[in-house]
């Protein structure tokens, strides 16, 4: 209809919101594990340091993009790198989007089963979330972006509850500052690594969003702003409620922290933040699933809509996360991802930016969409 | 799948008969009066309610026809007989009794039978090359009275007929305004019902106009007979639970929606206009809101969205908490409901959709039976079988006060199609709810949220503002702002010009010291 085509792209304030969602999944509960296996009480400086290096990152993927400004990387790789090698990443790209949305389910499934629906097979929670996922991500990228800011509630909500746990909590686990010293901490920035990863949304989302190239950036940053506040805000809270050692054996702390408040109208608030959180890991994996089938789609077909590749990219993921649920790979998988996590978001567009600057590569005057 | 493609395929190269309409040659009138009125029987198949009578003009020999049926006797006395009878005893010309008939010259007889049947009176004379039509129709028109599925407590009682005309003009009366267009369609091969598209010229967006002009345009049906048969021709989703054309029979609300910028659509012998393009929102708005002051007009707002939420997820909520997280419920309240749901030996989906379906039942017979009996059936209903469900345990109190809220809620929306989709799409909340608990709710209403952001009514996404969210709109959504505060008109039917007033009364509203 014509009304709707005159605005196909994102407004910038939306692109916020893609990055966000994202980027904030399944990570959120299990991070503060993650990090404090190394980084123990100085787990919050991991976050923010994390948060800073991605702010790095997503400078250098911004000014890749802003040489590109018409294109997704997948329309830009072979023209630095050449047919071959350039359709030997893209697919490299798709293969990795695919693993972590099925990790994402793999994740999503097992806190599900072993906090509320212990009895209900593993597939059925992992197909339940692959069809709610095909359901919106099979509409166009102007929709998926809706639904993202109509859910970014969630995230709110999410901070709303846990804030309640600060009425009983003990600021001198946070003491002395720098306990754990400098490689600790550094290691405790790798592990928390993974859970910013989203951003590279910005590389496929790129030529879809309106407005100035600073204003982009400036949106990509606002996103990365809140996702490491809000990461900051789930460790530091838990850090300061549980006791180092009880840290060591919660895999969820966010999690347990909830269940022990109690309100006078309801119990047990870490069922509704548990619900709250399937809507955040949804909106994650919706994410991924999206980059992965534009990037299916450019595969077979340059410039084709993502549209028609929804239905394989949720299947080949389904199928993966069927195969690989058994706990034996998914540490295995877990050490896969965090690799390729640097190879893929920062090794990739570092050699393409530096190609495209060397050899004066720049973008074709053309629009795709 | 070949087999459902067929059943359900729409193709018209497919289809065998498609008939096109008959384009008819024009048909000059015949010189002899009789060939004439043979030629006028033999077009509408000698129908016994056609009559001809013979008129006495002085020198002339004259006869006309008319369909009984469609004529009132009344006009025919008054606009034929009596300008003949009055011009008897002077030596008038034919041509000045003409006028007092209000006659108007006619050449084709194709056309003539068209406006014979649409209760007009044709005259013929001999000798002459034309005929004479004048139209005497009988109309049987209600009150313009309140509709009794929109009443409201303060503002306009009237309510549109089944007139197209008085509704017209119901709606001009109040937008005295020169922007104010009416275009006409004939819709339906078989029926032509006169169909009229009102929009205000200076607001609402052309490209809007064109893309409901299109859609009318491409209408291919043998019968259309109102306004709700063109709804699911030109609404964009028809296989939605939520309409996406907004139902009427207020011309206040027709009034105000045109005044955004919105374009209504009117049909001969329809009560019911319909509104385009709406958001999700439009159907929780009622007249009353703005009659009300700021406050208590939000106020009412708010309880409507909230019944939304009751409808759709409270007996969902609570089958969850009862088969799956029982440990939500507070301490104190545990044991009641536990000593209420103890003894029941179904599942509480089972309970839940047993309930629901009972009160959708007394809801349809309520409806149908004449007045006094339909209330004797809901409270027979409503009371009887409540109580005597309980006491034989088939069901638990709590899925009585339950279910009895849920209903409630989901007729508190103003209008009746929203009503009834969100009465429907509880059911699958419901199940998703007994199969996983919570996440079963979370993901339905992903599911219905997704739904809603994807949706479209006429190029304007539906569930605006809220997605794509614009917070400027939100002044006229859930919360009413006062109106000297609503500067800009909501931005969702892409009027021409947002502005709709300029500084208009803040300077009461604080500035005390002016005094």
């Amino acid at each position: 209809m014509e009304m709707t085509k005159q605005n196909n792209l994102l407004t910038s304030g939306q692109l916020i919101f893609m990055i966000i969602q994202t980027q904030i999944g399944v990570g959120l509960l299990g991070l503060t594990n993650q990090v404090h296996e190394d980084a123990k009480g100085d787990s919050w400086i991991s976050v923010i340091v994390a948060g800073l290096l991605v702010q790095v990152f997503i400078s250098i993927m911004w000014m890749l993009s802003k040489r590109f400004e018409n294109q997704t990387i997948y329309d830009y790789l072979p023209k630095v790198l050449g047919r071959y090698i350039g359709t030997i990443i893209h697919f490299c790209y798709v293969v990795y989007f695919m693993l972590v949305a099925s990790f994402i389910v793999i994740q999503f499934s097992k806190t599900v089963q072993n906090w509320v629906l212990i009895d209900t097979p593993r597939w059925i929670v992992m197909g339940m979330m692959c069809c709610v996922c095909f359901y919106l991500v099979k509409e166009n990228l102007r929709t998926i972006a809706r639904f993202f800011v109509l859910v970014f509630f969630c995230n709110i909500a999410v901070i709303v509850i846990a804030a309640y746990a600060y009425i009983h909590v003990n600021f001198l686990y946070l003491l002395p500052v720098g306990q754990e010293g400098i490689w600790n901490i550094t290691k405790g920035v790798h592990r928390a690594m993974t859970s910013f990863a989203g951003y590279e949304m910005l590389l496929i989302c790129y030529p879809f969003v309106g407005g100035t190239n600073k204003q982009k950036f400036k949106a990509a940053s606002i996103a990365n702003l809140f996702t490491t506040i809000l990461y900051t805000f789930a460790v530091l809270t838990s850090i300061i409620v549980f006791s180092p050692p009880e840290l060591a054996l919660l895999p969820q702390p966010l999690l347990y922290m909830v269940k022990a408040l109690s309100f006078t109208v309801i119990e047990r608030p870490d069922l509704y933040f548990l619900s709250l959180w399937a809507v955040v890991a949804a909106t994650s994996f919706m994410g991924y699933t999206y980059m992965a089938s534009r990037g299916l789609a450019n595969l077979f077909q340059a410039h084709s809509s993502h549209q028609r590749a929804v239905p394989y990219a949720v299947g080949i993921t389904f199928t993966l996360a069927v195969i690989f649920q058994n706990p034996r790979y998914l540490y295995l998988y877990q050490w896969i991802l965090s690799a390729s996590d640097y190879i893929f978001v920062i090794g990739v567009p570092i050699i393409l930016l530096l190609i495209s600057v060397m050899l004066h590569k720049s973008q074709v005057k053309e629009r795709i969409g | 799948m070949g087999f459902f493609q067929k059943m359900f395929s729409n193709n018209p190269r497919k289809s065998s008969s498609i008939s096109k309409m008959p384009v008819l040659t024009p048909q000059p009138l015949l010189p002899n009066i009789q060939e004439n009125i043979n030629y006028v029987k033999e077009a509408l198949f000698h129908t016994d309610d056609l009559i001809h009578q013979t008129l006495s003009i002085p020198g002339y020999n004259s006869e006309f026809l008319f369909l009984y049926s469609m004529c009132d006797q009344k006009k025919i006395r008054d606009e034929i007989l009596k300008p003949i009878s009055d011009h008897r005893h002077l030596d008038q010309e034919l041509k000045e009794i003409l006028i007092d008939m209000r006659a108007n010259k006619h050449d084709d007889l194709e056309n003539v039978i068209d406006l014979l049947v649409k209760g007009n009176a044709v005259l013929f004379i001999e000798g002459f090359t034309e005929c004479y039509v004048i139209e005497v129709r009988s109309s049987h028109e209600r009150n313009v009275a309140e509709p009794s599925n929109e009443k409201t407590v303060e503002g306009s009682h009237a309510g549109f007929v089944e007139s197209l005309t008085i509704n017209l003009q119901l709606v001009r009366k109040h937008i005295e305004n020169r922007n104010l267009v009416v275009r006409r369609y004939k819709l339906g091969k078989q029926t032509r019902a006169e169909t009229v598209l009102i929009y205000l010229n200076n607001l609402a967006n052309p490209e809007l106009i064109d893309e409901i002009n299109e859609r009318l345009r491409s209408i291919n049906a043998d019968n259309i007979t109102s306004t709700e048969f063109i709804e699911e021709y030109i609404e964009d989703t028809s296989l939605s639970p939520f309409p996406q054309l907004l139902h009427t029979e207020r011309p206040d609300r027709v009034i105000a929606n045109l005044l955004e910028g919105r374009a209504a659509l009117l049909a001969e012998g329809s009560p019911t206009a319909l509104l385009m393009p709406v958001t999700f929102f439009s159907f929780y708005q009622s007249p009353d809101d703005y009659y009300f002051r700021s406050f208590s007009g939000s106020f009412i707002r708010f309880i409507r969205i909230v019944s939304f939420v009751i409808a759709i997820c409270l007996p969902a909520y609570y089958i969850a908490v009862v088969s799956f997280h029982y440990e939500v419920i507070p301490q104190d309240l545990l044991l009641p409901i536990k000593s209420s749901i103890e003894h029941i030996p179904y599942p509480p989906i089972l309970e839940a959709l047993f309930m629901e379906l009972t009160i959708e039942l007394l809801r349809e017979a309520g409806i149908r039976l004449p007045g006094p009996v339909g209330q004797t059936i809901g409270i027979v209903g409503g009371l009887v079988i409540g109580d005597a469900v309980i006491k034989a345990g088939l069901v638990s109190n709590a899925m009585i006060i339950v279910v009895a809220l849920t209903a409630i809620s989901s007729f508190v929306v103003p209008s009746h199609e929203m009503s009834s989709s969100v009465r429907i799409l509880r059911f699958p909340v419901m199940i998703g709810a007994s199969l996983f608990g919570f996440f079963g709710i979370v993901y339905s209403l992903m599911m219905i949220l997704i739904h809603l952001c994807s949706l479209h009514s006429f190029g304007t996404p539906y569930f605006a503002p809220v997605a794509p969210f614009r917070l400027k709109d939100w002044k006229d959504m859930i919360i009413r702002f006062p109106q000297w505060k609503l500067n800009q008109r909501s931005n969702d039917p892409a009027p021409q010009k947002l502005s709709q007033e300029g500084y208009s009364g803040e300077g009461h509203h604080g500035d005390d010291q002016a005094e």
